[in-house]
Order: C-alpha cells, then structure tokens, then sequence
C-alpha cells in the first residue's frame, strides 16, 4: 500500500515499514523548542536528550517590554547554559523562530520536528512533518520521543500558472476562503503540482506557515531546487528528499486551477474570509495601519516587493506603517540591499524582528476601531490588539500599496 | 480510578466551542492571579462552559460526560480549558471532531477525548452513557445505540490513569524508566 509524505516520514521515525491514519505512534523526533525545559528541571533531570537539536528564542516580547518578561527571558538564559543549548538566541542575533531556526539549521527534508508554537506547521515548506507541541515537548528534551496519532493525508494540487503579481500568500487566502479553514482539521495538507513548483522558497513558506489556519497537523511541500538552495551550507548533516508513493492513500485531493488568480484580501473575523482585491478595491476600505511583518510574510523578497512599489512614494498621511522583518539575517540582508532605506523614506517605521505587532503584543498594537491591513496570518478579533479593531489579510505588495493609497488597493496599480 | 470503562451522564453542546471563551474563559486566568487565588482544575472547573451554560457547574456530576460536535476545544494551545474541563469533574469528552491542540492537551492533562462522528446528534441531554476507551466502545445505554472509536492505546491509557503527563514521568523516572 502506498505511503503519504507525512506517513512515510512518521513510519521512518517510529521504526516501521509503514503506519496508518489513526495509528497511536511513538516517534523519535529529530529538534524541538526549548519552552519544556522549566518543567524538565522541575522534574530534577539534569540533562536533555540532545542540546544540539534544541532551538530557543525569545521573538514574541523581543527585547522585553516589562520587568516581569524581562525576568522570563532571564530565567530562560539561564535553562540555555545549564542544558548547554548552543543554539539560544541573543536580541540583534535573534527572529522569529520559525525563520530563525531554520535559517540555523533545525529543518533537513525528511525530518519530524515538534516545538511550542501554533505556527511550526511553517517547517513544512522544507519537506519536514513540523508541528506544535505544548507540554508534551518535555517528552521530547527528556526522551526524545513524541507520541503522535497518524493523521489522515490531504493533497491540494495547484494547478495552471501563477499570474505576475500574484504569491503564495495570495494562494493560501483563495484555498482557505475555497475550502473553509478547517478543511485540513488534525490532517497532513500536502502541496503540489506546477504551482508549487513555480513559487520561490519564500512563498511556500507562507503557505506552510498559515497550515495551522486551515486546522493542519503538517502542511508539506515536497523538496526540489529550492529547497536545496536555502539548504546549502546550514546543515551539518545529510539528508533524504521524501515524496510520496504514486499510489498513495489521500483522504480528499483538492485541485485549484490559479492561472487566473487575482491578488487576494482576507476581510475581518476570519482567515477564510478571502476575496479578490479587485472586488474589495471598490468598497474603500480605510486602513489605519498596514503590517509588513511576522513569520508569515516578512522575508527578503517580501521586504523588497513592498520597497519596489514604494519607492519614490509615501505612506498615506491618514495611515501608520510598520515594518519588521522574520530575522535579523533578513533585517542586515535587506540594509544592505537598500530595501529598509526605500521603506523609511517612504515614512514607515522600520522595527527589528518581532511577533509584536502580529499578536497584539507590543510595537504597534491597535486601538478601538482601528482597521490594520497586515501581511500576517490571523484576522481573529483582538488578534492585533482592541477586539474592535480589525484586520484584513494580504500580501506585501497588497500591504504596500494599501499603505499609499489610505485604502485596500491593488498592487497591480502601483508597479 | 479504571478510566478504561466509564459511565455517566451526557451533557450535550452544540455549536463552535473555543477554549478561550465556551469552555473556560481566558480571561479569567489573569483574574484568578490578580486575587492571589490559586490556579487549580477544581478552581477553572468552577467556571467550566459557564458562558454557554451558567449553571453547568453546578449540575454536572463527577463521572459525567461532555458530547459536543465538530471541532472541539478549536482555537489556541492554552491548557486551561480542559483543566477546568477536568476539575468540573467530567470524565470524558465526547465529540464529533476535535482540534489537534485541545486533544493532546485534554489527554496530557488526564482527560480522554474521544472522536465519534454522529455522536452529539445521537445524545440527548442526560442520556446514560458508557465509554470504554480500551474497547473503543461508547455506549448510549438511554438510546440503545453503540458507536465504535480506534481504542486507546496502552501508553495513553496508563498516561490518563496517572492523572496525565507530568505524574506520568514521575513514575517513569521513580521507576527508573530515565
């Protein structure tokens, strides 16, 4: 019987010829997050199963806003020196850690990785089963090991040819507001076909980052070029490619023709809200902030889409922009390229890397009825401060553009 | 306590059930430790399901059940809802679907959650239920109907019998099992 990804991946993690949907597994699992390693001291173990595979950052308060964050941060330095996690992350070497830690190695092809954060389904884009793991994370830094119930395989295969202009986010906003964002609930969502294969790294990445909006265990794309790219010279380890059997068991395959896609806009309450800006474009929606940021859209050629639209441009005088990058290997890349320049030029706050704005944290929240355009991942109320403000879901470029115009806009317009 | 074999009362709710506002608000965590009070499962099950059911506190008996429908628990990874879940005294949640966070979080707590399509629309409210996680048998004893569930596997069985993860391990290592 043929195998998914994520089931040839957890089958070769649990030390068997093959596993099925429903199956309670016990997997070895390959790097984690360091957020269990108060309850494994607590537990008076001394040591974890392997520090170099342990990733830990402090993104989501960065650097801390308050004494009582600052002490957590403290205490977490600590845990890093006493378990001998070399890979801790000091601010002005830190990210967010979906970006940080992959561009330090945490993800191969092939791997199983389970670390605190609803997001980590992002490592998918590396042909890697990476989800969340809550409390359960001490199994991994004492054992090793995770317990896992193999989920059901889902196959979304993007067809046709991506219009210019329009990226990966633009994709994941049409297949949530398609298929509803719970159509992958405790499911393995496997991305392919031409569309996958034509898309940078990066756009991938947001699709894999925004699993967990569609209810993902794993969103996988599968390994090719690219990949390798981004790879090449941060692991230190070999690595096999893993694809799926030619006959493998999906539980739905979902087809999406996108030659004709148009730029897309989640409009507030939900991430499956998504429309075609042109449509929105006409119901001049004011914004008072717009958000290029958070581990969902803030890589270099996020950075440099929105530069090239406002370059020679400004942001609107009614409208606040804000920009942070995924790492600060994404924030010295973009300096040198001009890129920040472009964007403090143009009257947007250039911040260093930080979840803040995107959670509601801290470095721009918004206020009551405030409307924020954001290139982030969740539209939720309250997700981005008062829970009578709303945000609306896009692309950078439809970020940018939005920025200029005071409204939602068409990137299309402005390059 | 056997949590392989259950039985007790269906408590039936319909509808989307957030962790952070049905089952328990979030709120309330930050309230709890402005008064100094202790964050316990007894003191989050005082407020269980209470902004869908004020009185449900009140009225549910240790040993019974909560039957809801498609994904249960959905939103954030916060822990305190099946805390309280578990501290109103309910001994299993029943559903049609649930959210991948709330399941390991609830069995990692002690709470066996158990995925039967069908099954709040089966349920009355009050319906005599018998669950037996080993079997993958829920019983609607009221109804006379039998829903079959993949059973749980020994390792969460005894994970659930240890009252959940954390005294789990601690056996494990007492045993020297590390």
């Amino acid at each position: 019987m043929g195998m998914t990804i994520a089931e040839k991946i957890l089958a070769a993690h649990a030390g068997r010829n093959e596993v099925k949907p429903g199956e309670y597994i016990w997997c070895k699992v390959d790097a984690t997050g360091g957020f269990g390693l108060r309850q494994l001291e607590a537990l008076g173990i001394d040591e974890v199963w392997n520090p170099d595979r342990v990733y830990m950052v402090e993104d989501h308060q960065a650097p801390p806003p308050t004494i009582e964050v600052a002490n957590q941060v403290k205490e977490m330095r600590r845990l890093a020196k006493k378990y001998k996690i070399k890979n801790f992350f000091e601010f002005g070497r830190h990210g967010i850690l979906h970006q940080l830690f992959a561009e330090n190695g945490m993800f191969a092809p092939g791997e199983l990785v389970a670390m605190g954060d609803s997001h980590s389904t992002s490592g998918g884009v590396f042909n890697v089963c990476s989800t969340n793991s809550a409390m359960d994370a001490v199994l991994i830094l004492v054992f090793g090991e995770l317990w896992f119930r193999v989920p059901e395989s889902v196959k979304v295969v993007l067809n046709g040819r991506l219009p210019e202009w329009c990226v990966g986010k633009d994709v994941i906003l049409k297949v949530a507001a398609e298929l509803g964002t719970d159509f992958g609930l405790y499911k393995s969502v496997e991305y392919t076909g031409p569309v996958a294969r034509q898309m940078t790294l990066a756009q991938r990445w947001t699709i894999s980052n925004m699993g967990v909006e569609v209810g993902a265990k794993f969103a996988i794309f599968e390994c090719d070029e690219k990949t390798e790219e981004f790879l090449r010279g941060r692991l230190d380890r070999a690595y096999t490619p893993v694809f799926a059997d030619p006959d493998a068991q999906y539980e739905t395959v979902h087809q999406f023709d996108l030659s004709n896609l148009t730029p897309m806009v989640a409009l507030p309450g939900d991430p499956g809200n998504g429309r075609p800006v042109p449509e929105v474009k006409d119901m001049h929606i004011k914004v008072d902030q717009a958000f290029l940021g958070s581990c969902t859209n803030a890589r270099l050629e996020d950075l440099e889409v929105a530069a090239r639209i406002m370059k020679g441009r400004t942001v609107h005088p009614d409208v606040r922009m804000l920009v942070s990058p995924a790492s600060q290997a994404v924030y010295r890349d973009a300096l040198k390229a001009g890129w920040l320049e472009v964007l403090a030029d143009a009257g947007c706050v250039v911040e260093h890397s930080t979840c803040g704005p995107c959670y509601g944290g801290h470095l721009g929240v918004l206020g009551d009825g405030e409307v924020c355009i954001s290139s982030s991942n969740r539209n939720f109320p309250g997700r981005m401060g008062s829970p009578l403000a709303q945000v609306l879901l896009a692309s950078p470029a439809t970020v940018a553009a939005s920025a200029i115009a005071g409204e939602v806009a068409d990137p299309r317009d402005y390059l | 306590m056997a949590v392989a074999e259950m039985r007790g009362r269906g408590w039936t709710f319909e509808g989307i059930l957030d962790v952070d506002w049905h089952i328990c608000s979030f709120e309330l965590l930050r309230r709890l430790r402005e008064q100094g009070i202790p964050i316990t499962d007894e003191e989050l099950g005082k407020y269980c399901m209470t902004n869908v059911d004020p009185d449900f506190p009140k009225k549910v008996q240790k040993g019974d059940f909560i039957v809801a429908g498609e994904n249960m628990g959905y939103g954030h990874d916060h822990d305190h809802a099946c805390r309280s879940i578990k501290g109103a005294g309910v001994a299993a949640v029943l559903c049609d679907s649930t959210n991948a966070n709330f399941l390991r979080n609830s069995i990692e707590h002690g709470l066996p959650i158990v995925e039967c399509p069908g099954i709040l629309e089966a349920t009355k409210p009050g319906d005599t239920l018998r669950v037996d996680l080993a079997a993958g048998v829920v019983a609607n004893l009221t109804q006379e109907k039998v829903f079959h569930f993949r059973p749980y596997p020994p390792f969460l069985l005894e994970m659930i019998e240890a009252g959940g993860l954390y005294p789990h391990l601690k056996k494990e290592i007492a045993a020297g099992k590390y």
